[in-house]
């Protein structure tokens, strides 16, 4: 096979893999997030924020995938 | 008819301008330094205008501070003297990182191109698509952490790293185990410092690097897709660059406090 074509397929099956996990994660995030401002609608403000901050790092390990993606396409 | 157009070459690696010396001037330094500019400007014009019965550009920069300064106070239990003394960093990168992270749609200033025809290369670029910008603010923060840590308390911050006084205190077999246990989670935490370091700086350049690239990969895909079809695209990538230009500097408080609080001494908290 060739090596442009195993770099794409590799950098593909990379993302994909690396989102799995973030993607249950930040919907978790945010369906214990919508429970929490339904039970006291007045701390939604701060909740939201919060809510934002813990899904950015939930995100971090798809966009660690993402960067490797990324390095194979485009650097190596 | 269907048909590729030309992808423009794609590369992490941003263009050099010219070299001075051993330091290489790249697009992205210059695309930082116009927002520099722009910020300069924009901070003289918000300057002038200021007054008790606030300007609607000074009731947006109000909300902004408060919002931080709120934060960093909870953070730091109630120290509102203490949180004002870090809030000018993290709020000027907040301020930089929103014109940063949009400069794509800035008009104009992101089509300026240098040597027309052979060789052309874009004059300016966004910013942190250079890994260097992002990794280098993470730095800076880490270490203005470490650094504020260590000036409180040298000897405490460097023990939260170093465990080695249970391993004076040992008194029976079993407490050997545990020392070596804190030993090794003393160790453990030195490495967590430098993922920080990684995870800060990567979330910051894969959002921005992909959102920008959405657009191109899109924009270039076919004849029909050049006009209407990426709107959608830039809009998701601008709004993940207003929330990645609020949640770095909101990541970068939390790592800062939890540094600068571990080695002060206790304080009770206030109740919210």
């Amino acid at each position: 096979m060739d090596i442009a074509v195993i770099k794409i397929i590799v950098a593909g099956i990379t993302t994909a893999i690396a989102g799995i996990g973030p993607a249950l994660a930040e919907g978790m995030v945010a369906s214990k997030a919508m429970e929490a401002m339904g039970r006291n609608p007045e701390a939604a403000d701060k909740l939201f924020s919060y809510m934002i901050v813990a899904q950015a790092v939930c995100e971090s390990t798809a966009i660690y995938g993402l960067v490797v993606s990324f390095i194979i396409l485009f650097a190596v | 008819m269907f048909y590729l157009l030309e992808i423009p070459a794609i590369s992490i690696k941003p263009d050099v301008l010219f070299t001075l010396g051993p330091v290489e001037i790249t697009a992205t330094m210059a695309g930082l330094l116009v927002v520099d500019l722009v910020l300069i400007a924009f901070a003289l014009w918000v300057r002038k205008g200021l007054g008790i019965i606030p300007s609607r550009i000074q009731v947006f920069f109000e909300a902004l501070m408060g919002f931080y300064l709120e934060k960093l106070t909870l953070a730091f239990g109630g120290d509102e003297k203490k949180a004002r003394s870090i809030l000018p960093v993290l709020l000027s990168i907040c301020m930089m990182l929103l014109l940063c992270n949009n400069f794509g749609v800035i008009p104009l200033v992101s089509q300026l191109t240098l040597n027309a025809g052979e060789g052309a290369m874009a004059l300016t670029k966004t910013p942190p698509t250079h890994y260097s910008l992002t990794i280098g603010l993470a730095l800076t923060v880490i270490g203005l952490a470490h650094f504020l840590a260590f000036k409180v308390n040298p000897i405490g911050h460097i023990g939260n790293f170093i465990k080695i006084k249970p391993l004076f205190e040992i008194k029976k077999p079993m407490d050997l185990l545990t020392a070596l246990i804190g030993v090794f989670l003393g160790f453990m935490d030195l490495i967590g410092e430098f993922a920080k370091v990684i995870s800060l700086s990567s979330r910051l350049f894969g959002n921005i690097l992909a959102g920008e690239l959405i657009v191109i990969i899109i924009t270039f895909l076919s004849s029909y897709t050049t006009f209407l079809v990426p709107i959608p695209f830039m809009f998701l990538g601008m709004a993940s660059s207003v929330i990645q230009a609020f949640v770095f500097p909101l990541l970068a408080l939390q790592f800062m406090t939890g540094t600068i609080t571990s080695v002060s001494p206790r304080r009770r908290k206030q109740q919210a």
